[in-house]
């Protein structure tokens, strides 16, 4: 029974960029766990061969710049000063 | 009231050049059914106010196409400027778009009437409507039960006629799956037929976006407007192709097979059963059937938990708080602090449980371990399925293992993934397929599976089961 402890619940929250506590991670365990024991199953397989990335058979293109209108890309952002985007930072 | 969404969109197109009926009569209707039926919860934005004013613009304007004057609902991990999109996750709460979609520009150019945005599972992550931040929405058959997802609200709207069309999107069965559990038609087209530009992306090797209708030819109607290739979506290909042109024609002579693995014991039985009644009656048609096996569909789950997750774990990095979105109000000392207590109020349970889950999988030793491993079976498993199109024209099989079951039911999420265990292979290698309507007394989906790019064949052969074939037997 594949088990992930408490400081590989931790790492994974941390490179999905995700806060954990001690209470989160036992809310999380149990489904985490469930669906790595499912994806473990592939294990058993021995296929290491030709990859599929994508269904498409497009090549990549590049295609010359085009002209689009200028839309303001900050509207959405919520601490703006011009163009800049503010995140604010207590000091420790 | 009237009841213009009971017709085909031939038919009121039709009434619409004859000026029998003008585009505010069918933007009204879409209103008053959709204020008779908020408790169905299958809309989160309304787009009331410039509906109304498109309609009355287009009264001097000459009918010029089917879908001219049509009102359309459109998922909500569609982006539409200027109108909110959602994802249904409280991280886009107040997010507006400042672009449109392709498929939206498509729509608006051919003067089609956006009517609103549909509820979802949040970010499309979910099979029953009910991790959505704006609360589940009911089935349109039964309102104790679950509607599907994660395309709920636009099955239930379609469903219930408060419009005649709409726009979901499918990664593992996201179209099909409500499509079946609220008798409507859903199709997911060829992995490329429709611009993913401006589809928040789930899982970019998945994702489509597809027609949502009541008829046949409705579908193939609306998949004609939206497909084709875009440079803005480098995964898109072209199309010359009017998905209209095998409807009416008779089946005849054709070949279908039925995967094994789709009338397993997994499949209700009385889902079998009507199945085997479509069978029979295909081979009164002179339809050869045939069963046969695909080896590794039933890696499908794993495949699916891996490879999908390890897709939207990169895809919604972008979700940080600082260009759009929500932000935390926590007092933090660091970015990264504010990027973790961000995404973790943002975000809704399922959400986070699949981001780990992708992050876990593509860290370190583990891409070779799982990810790439699963890229070598996705392989496998789709070569598999192409082969069979050198025999067969399509391949058939119920679209789901159940019915419609409990809202609040609350399987784990381990097991909730099983509710598409029959549609994500098709996913996997990027073939066309749709949901049909065969059940008679409780919602049961044919799944049409097609070859790449042949959705026309799927629509011949739907169009005569639907003509022909007598649901209640």
């Amino acid at each position: 029974m594949y088990k992930l402890s408490n400081e590989q619940i931790m790492h994974v929250a941390d490179l999905a960029k995700l806060h954990m506590n001690d209470l989160d991670i036992e809310k999380y365990r149990k489904d985490l766990d469930e669906i790595l024991n499912n994806i473990e199953t592939i294990e058993s397989l021995n296929i290491n061969e030709e990859i599929m990335i994508s269904p498409s058979n497009n090549f990549n293109v590049f295609s010359n710049k085009e002209e689009e209108d200028k839309v303001d890309v900050l509207i959405n952002v919520k601490n703006r000063a011009g163009d800049f985007i503010k995140v604010e930072v207590e000091n420790e | 009231m009237s009841n213009y969404f009971d017709l085909p969109l031939i038919t009121i197109n039709q009434k619409l050049k004859n000026k029998e009926i003008k585009p505010i009569d069918l933007v009204n209707e879409a209103f008053e059914k959709i204020e008779n039926n908020m408790e169905y919860n299958a809309f989160i934005t309304l787009n009331k106010e410039k509906a109304i004013k498109k309609a009355i613009e287009l009264e001097n304007k000459e009918v010029d196409n089917i879908l001219f004057g049509i009102p359309i609902a459109l998922k909500d991990n569609i982006i539409t400027k200027d109108l909110k999109t959602t994802c249904a996750s409280k991280i886009l709460d107040d997010f507006i778009p400042i672009y449109d979609s392709t498929v939206v520009k498509k729509l608006n150019k051919l003067n089609a009437i956006i009517i609103g945005k549909t509820n979802m599972d949040e970010f499309a992550m979910g099979s029953t409507n009910e991790t959505s931040y704006y609360g589940p929405v009911l089935n349109a058959i039964d309102k104790t039960k679950v509607p599907g997802g994660s395309s709920g609200g636009s099955a239930v709207s379609v469903a219930l006629k408060m419009v005649p069309i709409s726009l979901g999107s499918d990664t593992g069965g996201s179209i099909r799956q409500p499509s079946a559990f609220n008798n409507v038609v859903g199709l997911k087209p060829t992995y490329g037929r429709v611009s993913r530009y401006g589809l928040v992306a789930f899982s970019s090797s998945l994702d489509q976006i597809g027609p949502i209708t009541n008829s046949v030819i409705d579908n193939a109607i609306l998949l004609n407007a939206i497909s084709g290739i875009d440079n803005k979506d480098l995964t898109s290909s072209e199309t010359n192709e009017d998905f209209t042109s095998e409807i009416g024609k008779t089946i005849s002579g054709m070949k279908v097979c039925i995967p094994n693995f789709y009338m397993s014991e997994k499949v209700d039985i009385e889902i079998r059963n009507k199945i085997n009644k479509v069978i029979n009656f295909l081979k009164l048609n002179n339809v050869l059937v045939d069963y046969v096996d695909i080896n590794f569909i039933d890696y499908a789950i794993p495949l699916y938990q891996i490879i999908a997750l390890a897709e939207a774990s990169s895809n919604l990095a972008r979700f940080d708080g600082v260009r759009f979105g929500y932000k935390t109000d926590k007092k933090i000392t660091n970015i990264d602090d504010f990027y973790k207590y961000t995404r973790n109020e943002g975000f809704g349970d399922e959400v986070k449980r699949r981001i780990m889950i992708g992050s876990y999988v593509l860290s370190g030793k583990n891409v070779d371990i799982y990810f790439k491993k699963a890229l070598s079976i996705r392989k496998k498993l789709s070569d598999n399925m192409y082969q069979l199109f050198n025999h067969y024209d399509l391949i058939i099989g119920p679209t789901t293992t159940g019915f419609p079951y409990d809202l609040g039911t609350n399987k784990s999420s381990n097991e909730s993934f099983m509710d598409d265990i029959l549609t994500i292979p098709v996913n996997m290698a990027g073939l066309p397929a749709m949901s049909l309507p065969i059940g008679s007394n409780k919602p049961i989906g044919l799944q049409i599976i097609g070859n790449m790019f042949d959705e026309k064949t799927i629509y011949k052969f739907a169009a005569f089961l639907e003509s022909n074939y007598k649901r209640g037997e």
